[in-house]
């Protein structure tokens, strides 16, 4: 299997490597309009980094397009009286100018749509599509009057609606690149394979899981420590200055960029391509774009001769006359609608398989999950552990006083208190509505509290984003369960590492020992963790396909990835039958045994919170009514008030009344 | 009049309902309790259609309900009051009743039926040109309960009503609940607050992780300490 | 012309678009209300509203202006046509193309409706040519203020711009009366706030989006007809422009919000006439364009419109 492959990339490559010749010997001619092909495939990829990567529906795209193009044609060209135009280099150092200028404006266009959702960040950035080569053609001539005064008199930026020509070709002594393709040919097909082995190897790391745990769900990965905003960014700026490599190669190929190349329908055929091959995935999105140009630029045209020679044989005059490349938009459409109901993931996207009919549940009462064993307890969670905190107090983890949340004209919390001792288990309960995920929500940062203070180790949470508190040393689950539900089990642990690696972008790329130990190690420590859990061995499966329980864990491992001091579980046994209840309270109470972490979990299965915990905070209408030990708790006159109404208790009880 | 046997309903793949078993007799009103996270809701969402059981049936005057869908389900006699109230914030008091009419063959009736209820509830008379979302928790319960009274049930289901709710209002509340089961709808009351809804009911059923613990008349349970145990962890 | 004679002129074109846009941003309003979608072939529908309605015309074998009697007959009738017609259009694209996805994400019916909407604009090209069509002189285009009043002005009124305030009044007045006091309609107005609670009441959630889609493609096929009558011209790429006018001016007066979606459209429609006046047409796009990007980042409510907050 693996010869015959590799067999095949072989001969991939010497096709894509001797087609000029392939295609002189067989007088095609087609060698430019596959360059002009592989031009929309780098812009395809990397529409795929803000599309398939990080799933921000790019409607815009066209507008990077243009500004790499102009940014290579401004610079390079004695139209505007550019200084670095005429030289050996200058196309040179001009396309990495002109990358690092798409790269910029990536990021200015990328900065609204931060905390905006999917589809409003879509007709957002389909607006900078739109007003882009508005202002592209219109700064051509650019006079300002106020009054009587003219301060500024047909001012010409860009070069407005006839463009920029000539623009400077690439210089290689020995090189022409002028009519002959075969120099441009190879030139794209360079930059394209650089362009291809650096993404590939972004997918392939910190920054890639970020992106696709972004993707898959924000919050949950702002909780899990991914910084949203600067990975957004990345995706907008990385996406971006590909595109300014390709504009680049495409306005020295031409020779002359107008505005008018920069249209809404060229960011559309681009998501076409990226769809159609299945975002996300870079051989998917090649060959989709292979797919589309070759539709657009060959088939459309052959199947009009062919229609037309079909009509005149029959004598029907509306075929003889058809042409069919006027429906290429047409075809575009249906494309698009086609895909989408029949099959989203694209051609080559990953294979979406439906949640699995709920039997695993009784499976799970017939096999109960391993219980977690002390010695499995990953060795470098022992480390942190002992490392000691930055507590001022080394008593209390965690210390909130006086929080107070107000939606509108409800009273989430009420001026709440509340204390984690280390290496302590903290129950909170309450009814329905108390309060008790908002508590979680404002701790977390998800949630600005409106009074009150919070403090870890000694030092203040309020007005820090999720991402930074998690930092800290906080971590959380979620009541329902947020995986990464299209990522598989050992990418989601490795996701909640994200916050305690150092890989940057140029290390991403560049690997070095530093950044390949960096991994080597996460990648242990995934494992380790995995194994601990009871989910050894299903590194590979996707999170979405694992049984109810199993995600659970795998929640919890997740969190345990960020090397918190202090965990923070939401209703971790919802759901759960009772044998996998037991292992999870077995879980927690070796977590706070071997590690001295300390727990704050809410509950409702009040036999689990009675069992496990040290102490209970009761809530009800955001206040706190009750703190004490459990056998406190279950006596406790208001607490029982809350739970099964005023003066139950007053009732003459039957004592011992059987049932 | 209503029967759920051995009923299992899942959400994805976990199993919320455990083989629930419960009948409400015509006329009755029938109590289902049990702490937060227990299936209640659940188990009205099965009752009502929005999620399918995976075993077990759900009955209605000998009619299937599990597999039909939830407005065939009400057009056969079941009417809702949400948890949460759930009434249509931008909409008069009025509409929010006109829609709770909206299945209604029988339109002639409405407008009777209409006075019926606002005769039960003053204060939504006082309020009737006014916007569901500026009623006050206690308003929107009453206007949830008379929207749903609207349909002219013959089995009212009531989710949590007591909730968010002054102990002076829910005593109110559970004071008409009684009124309209004597004018003769059956009622299946759902509340987390034990003790009013054990007052009010005839039977009752408690509910603990997805299945069916206790089940007694209501005045046997009220007087027994188990119910109190279950709601709070004791074995 | 002075300076306030060239504002009120400009004040008027701003209201006759204005109009127009409101017709076709309710449409988008309303879809958005109910399935959260973006209903991006809505602009195209109102552009098949411009071309059917030329098309009844033709059908009915109208060509000139027409006399006082046919006004009144014959005109209400293309408009009920084409409003059939286009209503029916945005049907089935819901049926064929939005319904599948409901469960979806936002972002599916998203790329499926952009898809909508390509197919769209090229079959109108297909059927119409690349050229800009003449729309026939159906409706007589008096100078109001000179031959009706008398007054010699540089201000220039016509019964067009009766036409079009005319013909939009009735329509949002029906509409309101539609939502405000009809059972469906009410029942519309229901399902957009709550679904699941909707269908507890007993209404048929799918054939209420059905009805919705039907209302706001009848909207958008009158908004066709009116500017076919004003403006006697047809271009199949209009609908592009247009619609992303229309939902700058359904976001802007707060999307899921009707009478925000009529505020929206005459401020968009003022804006972008004094904007052709004032600064250049050439800006004018542009300028809607980052009003869009402006409500949208700092105030995606809109100006009528409530927050909806996301659950954790």
């Amino acid at each position: 299997m693996e010869t015959r492959r590799a067999l095949g990339v072989v001969l991939l490559i010497a096709f894509v490597l001797a087609y000029p010749f392939i295609d002189r010997a067989l007088g095609l001619q087609t060698v430019h309009a596959v360059s002009d092909g592989m031009i929309y495939v780098l812009l395809a990829l990397g529409l795929n980094i803000v599309v398939g990567y990080a799933g921000l529906l790019d409607l815009g795209y066209a507008a990077f397009f243009a500004i790499g193009a102009y940014a290579m044609g401004l610079l390079n060209s004695p139209v505007l009286g550019s200084p670095l135009y005429g030289h050996a280099w200058s196309f040179w150092l001009c396309i990495w100018i002109a990358a690092a200028v798409s790269a910029m404006l990536g990021t200015l266009i990328g900065a609204p749509t931060l905390r905006v959702r999917g589809d409003y960040l879509a007709i957002i950035t389909l607006g900078f599509g739109e007003i882009i080569p508005v202002a592209i053609r219109n700064l051509g001539d650019v006079t300002i009057q106020i009054g009587g005064w003219r301060p500024i008199e047909r001012l010409n930026l860009t070069g407005g609606e006839n463009g920029v020509n000539p623009v400077g070709r690439p210089f290689l002594p020995g090189v022409p690149f002028e009519t002959d393709p075969l120099p441009w040919y190879y030139l794209i097909l360079v930059i394209g394979a650089l362009s291809l082995w650096a993404m590939s190897r972004l997918q392939d790391s910190r920054l890639g899981r970020a992106w696709m745990a972004i993707r898959e769900d924000e919050t949950a990965a702002d909780c899990t420590g991914v910084n949203p905003i600067s990975t957004k960014l990345l995706a907008f700026a990385l996406g971006a200055s590909f595109s300014g490599f390709a504009g680049s190669v495409y306005a020295a190929k031409l020779q002359a960029i107008t505005p008018g190349a920069f249209e809404f329908q060229v960011s559309i055929m681009l998501l076409c391509m990226v769809v159609l091959g299945g975002a996300g995935s870079l051989k998917g999105v090649i060959l989709g774009a292979m797919l589309i140009t070759i539709f657009d630029r060959v088939v459309l045209a052959e199947t009009t001769f062919f229609t037309r020679w079909v009509g005149r044989s029959l004598g029907v005059p509306l075929l003889a006359t058809a042409d069919l490349t006027l429906w290429r938009w047409f075809f575009f459409g249906l494309g698009l609608v086609l895909v989408m109901l029949l099959r989203p993931q694209g051609l080559a996207g990953r294979r979406v398989r439906p949640v699995p009919a709920g039997e695993g549940d009784d499976a799970g009462e017939l096999a109960p999950p391993p219980a977690p064993r002390v010695e499995a307890l990953p060795a470098f969670l022992r480390e942190r552990a002992a490392r000691p905190g930055a507590a001022a107090d080394p008593g209390l983890m965690l210390d909130v006083r006086g929080l107070a949340k107000q939606f509108g004209g409800v009273i989430a919390l009420n001026g709440v208190d509340l204390v984690v001792p280390r290496g302590a288990i903290i129950g909170l309960i309450g009814p329905n509505g108390a309060g008790k995920t908002t508590f979680f929500n404002v701790v977390t940062g998800l949630v600005r509290p409106d009074g009150g203070a919070i403090t870890f180790e000694g030092r203040s949470l309020v007005g820090l984003r999720p991402n930074a508190i998690v930092t800290r040393g906080i971590a959380r689950t979620f009541q329902s369960i947020r995986l990464f539900a299209n990522m598989t089990v050992v990418e989601n642990v490795l996701v909640g590492e994200h916050c305690r690696l150092r890989a940057t972008v140029p290390g991403a790329v560049i690997r070095p020992p530093a950044v390949r130990a960096e991994e080597a190690r996460a990648r242990e420590r995934a494992r380790a963790l995995l194994d601990f859990v009871g989910l050894g061995g299903k590194d590979q499966e996707l999170a979405r396909n694992l049984p109810y329980g199993d995600q659970r864990r795998l929640e919890i491992a997740r969190a345990l990835a960020t090397e918190p001091r202090l965990l923070l579980l939401d209703e971790p046994t919802a759901g759960m039958n009772p044998r996998e209840t037991e292992t999870l309270t077995g879980l927690i109470g070796l977590l706070r045994r071997e590690l001295g972490l300390s727990v704050l979990l809410i509950e409702h299965d009040m036999q689990v919170v009675m069992t496990i915990s040290d102490r209970i905070t009761v809530l009800d209408y955001g206040t706190r009514i009750a703190e004490g030990t459990p056998e406190e708790i279950q006596r406790h006159p208001r607490v029982i008030e809350a739970y099964l109404g005023t003066g139950y208790e007053a009732e003459p009880a039957a004592r011992g009344a059987p049932r | 009049m209503l029967a759920l046997v051995d009923v299992h309903t899942y959400y994805g793949s976990i199993r919320a309902l455990r083989g629930v078993s419960l009948t409400v007799e015509p006329r009755e009103i029938v109590t289902l309790i049990g702490a937060n996270g227990a299936g209640k809701t659940t188990t009205l969402r099965t009752i009502l259609g929005a999620v399918r059981p995976r075993r077990g049936t759900v009955t209605f005057n000998g009619q299937r309900l599990d597999g039909l869908a939830t407005d065939r389900i009400v057009r056969l006699g079941i009417a809702q009051s949400p948890e949460g109230r759930r009434i249509f914030p931008r909409m008069t008091v009025l509409e929010n009743l006109e829609m709770g009419a909206f299945a209604r063959a029988d339109r002639a009736a409405i407008a009777p039926d209409l006075e019926r209820v606002l005769t039960l509830f003053p204060r939504l008379r006082e309020r009737i040109a006014q916007k569901g979302g500026t009623l006050s928790g206690g308003e929107q319960q009453m206007l949830a309960i008379a929207r749903a009274l609207m349909a002219r049930p013959s089995l009212l289901l009531l989710d949590e009503p007591s909730m968010g709710l002054s102990p002076i209002l829910v005593e109110t509340i559970f004071k008409i609940v009684q009124d309209i089961n004597r004018q003769g709808t059956t009622i299946l009351l759902v509340e987390q607050n034990a003790r009013m809804a054990l007052r009010v009911a005839h039977r009752g059923y408690v509910i603990q992780t997805g299945r069916i613990v206790l089940q007694d008349a209501a005045a046997e349970l009220l007087r027994s300490d188990l119910v109190r145990k279950t709601y709070l962890g004791e074995k | 012309m002075e300076w306030w004679e060239v504002l009120v002129q400009q004040t008027i074109n701003g209201l006759t678009r204005g109009a127009i846009f409101a017709l076709i941003a309710l449409g988008y309003t309303m879809v958005y209300g109910i399935v959260e979608l973006i209903n991006f072939a809505h602009g195209d529908v109102f552009m098949l509203g411009l071309f059917i309605s030329m098309a009844w015309f033709a059908l009915l074998g109208i060509s000139g202006n027409l006399g006082a009697w046919q006004l009144v007959t014959l005109l209400p009738l293309v408009f009920v046509l084409t409003m059939l017609s286009t209503a029916l259009i945005n049907v089935s694209i819901d049926r064929v193309a939005y319904r599948p996805l409901r469960r979806s994400s936002r972002l599916a019916p998203l790329i499926t409706a952009i898809g909508v909407s390509f197919m769209l604009e090229n079959l109108a090209l297909l059927w119409k040519g690349p050229a800009p069509i003449a729309y026939p002189d159906v409706f007589p285009s008096v100078d109001i203020l000179r031959e009706w009043f008398g007054v010699d002005s540089a201000i220039f009124i016509t019964t067009k711009d009766i036409l079009v305030v005319g013909a939009t009044i009735p329509l949002m007045i029906g509409l309101n009366y539609f939502v405000t006091r009809t059972r469906w309609g009410k029942a519309m107005r229901a399902t957009a706030q709550d679904r699941e609670t909707a269908q507890a009441m007993g209404i048929d959630v799918e054939r209420t989006i059905l009805l919705t889609f039907f209302v706001g493609g009848a909207l958008a096929g009158a908004a066709g007809l009116i500017q076919g009558l004003y403006y006697n011209i047809g271009m199949w790429w209009m609908g592009y422009q247009a619609g992303l006018r229309a939902f700058t001016a359904a976001v802007l007066g707060g999307i899921g919000n009707m009478p925000g979606a009529a505020l929206g459209g005459l401020v968009i429609g003022f804006l972008s006439a004094w904007s052709d006046q004032y600064i250049s047409a050439r800006w004018t796009n542009a300028i809607v364009f980052s009003i869009l990007i402006l409500v949208l980042v700092f105030r995606p409510q809109g100006l009528l419109g409530d927050r909806t907050p996301e659950k954790v």
